[in-house]
């Protein structure tokens, strides 16, 4: 300590100097931008290669908290879309606008992770990383940027149970968008997890491979116009009255892993209404949720 | 303590004819004189050094604070009193100056010629620092050493305008 300060004190002229003329020169980088821009530009010429390979590390590692981000901004904004409403619906008819904030809001939108999901098993189901806290409920959809999902059936605090498309239980109803109507049940018959069947389509509809199909506005829990998949083959003879038809699925099940849950936010006066369906008609309005 | 008031007065004084009238005129932009550093040339050999470094510094600032180029003067004059203190160490002999009655560098001392390498080559390193500060960048090298030169000689010369109106001998 004590060579310290002798040295100190020995060498205290140029320290001095030294001190002074620091503070000069972080005058002049400080208070001439033309200075500034060069000392800067040739300090971090030298670096810039270091600081890229170090911000390509740290976007790797930082990839799934911006992901989080994406998938936040997203829900926002589909919040904030007109098109919130299903497309038959009168657009901006006042019945549906909200009193506090003036919106258009018939859903709401809430983002969770699949944290556990099968595609092997005849009845696959779905583990989402949202309970009842954050406000998910039974009979809410569930949809990927891709398509359908399936349909919450149970919710716990804070994960819930979603049946998924790929479940001999799971039935809905398309809208052919190429024909304009609305037909057949899509149902898994447990083989292929990336296709569907689609039977009860009248045969005398012409339908064609290729042809896409959405939700319709008949289901009470999915919001229509949302994937579902893609004609790929159909056919028909003369004993049956129906199409056979295969539907490749536009969700890919395997790579499910940010998912979405639609909340209608007037399905409590859907239930009612739902409830006072005579009991002998229950089998039919099932089938065309 | 007279003297020390004498040295601030002047020194403001020179500040002021150096952003005032200097800085204002342009006679080329190869000749930007800064003959200010007469202050350094003035003051005793044997000054305090740290009190002289201190010094040069809030002149620097002074003279930055008037003409809007902060630290660039500051830089120079603190480099300068820096390097004068052991330029003066190494060729000037305060025994030998005491016996002719001299406390700054004179004609006197060695003659001269000697006397104007000295006040040239000081002129010349304070330039130097400030130009570089001025240009900062290796491909002005050629145009640094050169406005440096020949800003010196304009400042030499009004240096010694500076001396003969004030009628130091």
């Amino acid at each position: 300590m004590l060579v310290i300060f002798r040295w100190i004190r020995n060498q205290a002229h140029p320290l001095l100097f030294v001190l002074l003329l620091l503070s000069a020169v972080t005058q002049i980088f400080r208070y001439h931008f033309y200075q500034h821009s060069i000392y800067f530009g040739q300090a971090l010429g030298a670096h810039r290669q270091l600081d890229q390979w170090k911000s390509d590390v740290k976007a790797y590692f930082n990839l799934r908290q911006v992901n989080q981000q994406l998938i936040n901004e997203n829900t926002l904004l589909k919040q904030q879309l007109n098109w919130n409403l299903t497309f038959n619906s009168p657009k901006r008819d006042s019945s549906y606008q909200d009193d506090k904030t003036g919106n258009f809001v018939k859903y709401e939108y809430i983002q969770a992770r699949v944290i556990r999901n099968s595609v092997q098993d005849q009845n696959n189901f779905i583990i989402l990383d949202r309970g009842f806290k954050d406000g998910i409920k039974r009979h809410m959809s569930v949809v990927s940027p891709m398509g359908i999902v399936g349909v919450v059936v149970e919710s716990a605090e804070h994960y819930s149970l979603v049946m998924s498309v790929l479940n001999s239980k799971f039935e809905i109803t398309p809208y052919i968008y190429d024909l304009k109507t609305s037909q057949g049940v899509i149902s898994w018959n447990g083989e292929d997890p990336t296709m569907v069947d689609l039977e009860e389509v009248n045969r005398f509809v012409k339908v064609k491979n290729g042809m896409k199909l959405f939700t319709s506005n008949y289901s009470l829990l999915f919001p229509a116009g949302i994937p579902i998949g893609t004609i790929v083959k159909s056919s028909s003879n003369l004993k049956s009255n129906f199409h056979r038809i295969s539907v490749k699925l536009a969700t890919d099940f395997g790579q499910l892993d940010v998912v979405t849950v639609i909340k209608n936010i007037h399905q409590k006066e859907l239930d009612v209404l739902n409830q006072a369906i005579p009991a002998d008609k229950e089998d039919d309005n099932d089938r065309n949720r | 303590m007279i003297e020390i008031a004498r040295y601030i007065v002047s020194g403001l004084l020179l500040a002021l004819v150096q952003t005032f009238i200097l800085q204002e005129v342009n006679i080329a932009w190869w000749i930007k004189p800064m003959p200010y550093i007469l202050l350094f040339l003035n003051i005793p050999v044997a000054m305090n050094k740290f009190g002289m470094l201190i010094g040069a510094f809030f002149f620097g600032m002074t003279i930055d604070a008037f003409g809007g180029s902060m630290g660039m003067h500051t830089a120079a004059c603190v480099s300068l009193v820096y390097l004068k203190y052991h330029i003066d160490a190494y060729f000037l002999d305060e025994n030998s100056m005491q016996l002719q009655g001299l406390s700054v560098m004179h004609e006197d001392y060695k003659g001269w010629q000697w006397y104007y390498i000295y006040v040239f080559s000081l002129t010349f390193l304070h330039h130097l620092v400030f130009f570089t500060f001025d240009y900062f960048r290796w491909s002005a090298f050629l145009t640094i050493i050169w406005i440096s030169l020949t800003s010196s000689i304009a400042s030499v010369f009004f240096i010694q305008i500076f001396r003969l109106l004030t009628g130091k001998r």
